[in-house]
């Protein structure tokens, strides 16, 4: 499991992290300000830092410096959207630069891809016997690989990503068609293939009148 | 041309000029009167030659004694002088042209020397000639000139070599302000001249600084202008973004699973404080957009018709209001927006209940309108930037509160509408006084 050091002052937005992050099985820690965050780093180990910039205390900036020696991977989130900020993030050694308001799948397909480049294999979505490495856009059953075409990949991706919550077949199918209008009766087609291909009868529900849901195990 | 070249070629110029006149006037005036003496002298003597051999002549006519020419030789070898007869027009001594009688000549040899010859006539038809020689007086003056002009060759090339210096050095000046501006013109705002040389250079200098000085300030002025539009826009981002990430975040959240009852509500909530939160920010900065662009007009206030409408503004505040009855020069409807916030923070510094006061202080022609809490109070250092916008002493307690970090911003920008400064005074634990200062105006 991958812990993740969320280091953000706005509690709503530190909540909406942690929900959604949980939710596609990240282990979070949340902390309030950069004294705690500090704090927090140098009693434990992380596999991941989501910082904000404008923290009370130590700002995002100082925090790299505690973060550096662990070598632990930095994304930066901010509101500072100015081309030198991002340049003067990028440039102090974090590995990724966030701008909000940010889009929560954007954010874990960046936060994939930073654990790949840091050597740390990537975080991958595992589910009963299936693992999902979105960066590597593999998708391996108890240890072989599967041949899914990129829409029935996107839909197992959300579905696990969003393990154990009914997703609505709107938004699968947004996420798998990219927002083209299109009948959800597709939605029904792609999930009954999945189902058939990875032997998940069972496991994806089928929640009337909302959509699906990955069973938890 | 450089200007220190047009000084020396100057100098030069006019030292050569006075020099050779001057010089070649010296020159010739003495020379003449040397010649002058020279040929009186030498008339003298031609005269007394002329006279003693007259006499001799005479001498020997009386005596019967011949006098062919070899004697007329043998007596003028006697005056150690070139001389030169003629009897009747024929040359009988020496040699030359013959004069009329009584003329000079000064004639130029072919050796370089320079004779005078003077003629007389004699009686016995003789005529005698006399030479002298000038050589020495012309060759003297030559030497002179030469000497001269050697002397003023010397001269002006040390003039021009002294002018030189001094044109470099008047001209440094000159340079400086040249390589001022050009610094100035590069970026250098800070740089100066200073310079203290005693003439018009020295006003043009203190000139040139003084437009440095308005330079610089303009400049510096336009750069904290820049630079505090930029953090006003930083900020605005970041006060922006904030709400608007956790708004987009819960209802896509909302929007994409369906959550449990609880993690419904929380997102719910978030998106409604949040919402909250913009309305608020855009409404404090549409107010204070709106201080900028229009004209406001003040007219007599009755204070006294206030205090109502401000305890229905801030419903469920324990205020205590003076009795203050005066007339002030304001917009009554921003004055109220102004008490209101400030109020509101009074409220949110203070524990719940704890009252409120606000005062009114009658001076002679101005009233001083006070909220004064009894709250948790703002550190010393953090005074001076509360009023900047989104400036806010503790971010996490404002936030819950409501606070959108532009209460004070605008408040001040209202007490400049009203021709007064925020006053704030505060001792942290104690409370808070803020105070702003109005003109009195008469009730019609």
């Amino acid at each position: 499991m991958t812990k993740v050091l969320i280091a953000e002052d706005e509690h709503p937005i530190a909540r909406l992290l942690e929900m959604n992050l949980t939710r596609a099985g990240y282990i979070c820690t949340l902390a309030p300000d950069g004294l705690t965050a500090a704090d927090l780093i140098e009693k434990n180990t992380y596999d991941l830092a989501l910082l904000d910039i404008m923290l009370p205390g130590l700002d995002g900036y100082a925090l790299l410096d505690y973060l550096r020696p662990q070598g632990v991977p930095v994304i930066f989130l901010t509101a500072k959207s100015a081309v030198k900020d991002r340049v003067l993030g990028l440039r102090l050694g974090a590995d990724d630069y966030i701008v909000k308001p940010f889009a929560m799948d954007e954010l874990m397909a960046r936060m994939e891809m930073v654990l790949r480049r840091a050597g740390k294999g990537g975080h991958q979505l595992q589910a009963f016997d299936v693992t999902l490495d979105s960066a590597a856009h593999l998708v391996l059953q108890r240890g072989q690989p599967v041949e899914l075409t990129p829409r029935e990949f996107a839909l197992l991706e959300t579905l696990m990503r969003n393990r154990g919550a009914a997703v609505y077949r709107d938004t699968l199918m947004e996420r798998a068609w990219g927002g083209d209008a299109e009948c959800t009766r597709a939605v029904d087609t792609y999930i009954t293939r999945l189902r058939k291909k990875l032997d998940w009868g069972d496991k994806i529900e089928t929640v009337y009148q909302i959509g699906y849901r990955l069973k938890l195990e | 041309m450089k200007f220190a070249y047009k000084m020396v070629c100057l100098l030069v110029l006019v030292l050569s000029a006075s020099f050779g006149v001057g010089g070649c006037y010296l020159l010739y005036s003495d020379f003449s009167a040397q010649l002058a003496r020279a040929e009186a002298a030498n008339a003298d003597t031609h005269r007394q030659v002329c006279t003693l051999l007259q006499g001799e002549i005479l001498d020997r006519q009386r005596r019967g004694e011949s006098l062919d020419d070899a004697a007329l030789t043998e007596l003028l070898a006697n005056f150690a002088l070139p001389t030169a007869l003629w009897r009747d027009g024929v040359c009988i001594v020496g040699s030359g042209d013959l004069l009329p009688d009584g003329t000079m000549e000064v004639r130029r040899l072919a050796n370089g020397g320079v004779q005078a010859t003077y003629a007389s006539r004699l009686q016995g038809g003789l005529q005698l000639a006399t030479a002298y020689d000038l050589t020495d007086l012309y060759r003297g003056r030559d030497a002179a000139l030469r000497r001269f002009l050697l002397l003023e060759a010397a001269v002006l090339a040390a003039g021009a070599a002294v002018t030189a210096v001094f044109a470099r050095r008047m001209t440094r000046p000159l340079r400086t302000l040249t390589t001022a501006s050009a610094e100035i013109a590069d970026g250098d705002y800070a740089r100066r001249t200073g310079l203290h040389t005693g003439d018009e250079i020295e006003t043009l200098s203190s000139s040139f600084d003084k437009m440095a000085d308005a330079v610089q300030e303009k400049i510096t002025a336009l750069q904290a202008d820049v630079r505090q539009r930029e953090d006003f826009m930083g900020a605005f981002a970041h006060e922006l973004k904030t709400p608007m990430t956790s708004i987009i975040g819960y209802a896509d959240m909302l929007r994409t699973i369906q959550a449990s009852p609880a993690e419904q509500y929380e997102a719910a909530g978030a998106i409604y404080h949040e919402g909250r939160r913009l309305e608020a920010l855009s409404g404090k900065l549409l107010a204070l957009l709106g201080l900028g662009e229009e004209t406001i007009t003040l007219q007599p206030t009755a204070l006294a018709a206030l205090w109502p409408r401000l305890q229905a503004a801030c419903p469920g505040v324990p205020l205590q209001l003076p009795a203050c009855d005066a007339a002030v020069q304001a917009d009554a409807d921003l004055l109220l927006d102004l008490l209101c916030n400030l109020v509101g923070n009074a409220v949110k510094a203070s524990e719940p209940g704890q009252p409120v006061e606000v005062q009114a202080a009658d001076n002679a022609d101005t009233v001083t309108l006070t909220v004064a809490d009894h709250g948790c109070g703002i550190p010393q250092s953090e005074i001076s930037r509360v009023t900047e916008p989104f400036y806010m002493v503790d971010k996490s307690r404002a936030r819950k509160q409501g606070g959108s970090g532009l209460g004070l911003a605008l408040c001040k920008r209202i007490a400049e509408v009203h021709g007064s400064d925020l006053h704030i005074e505060s001792t942290p634990g104690e409370g808070t006084r803020v105070s702003v200062i109005l003109r009195k105006g008469a009730v019609q």
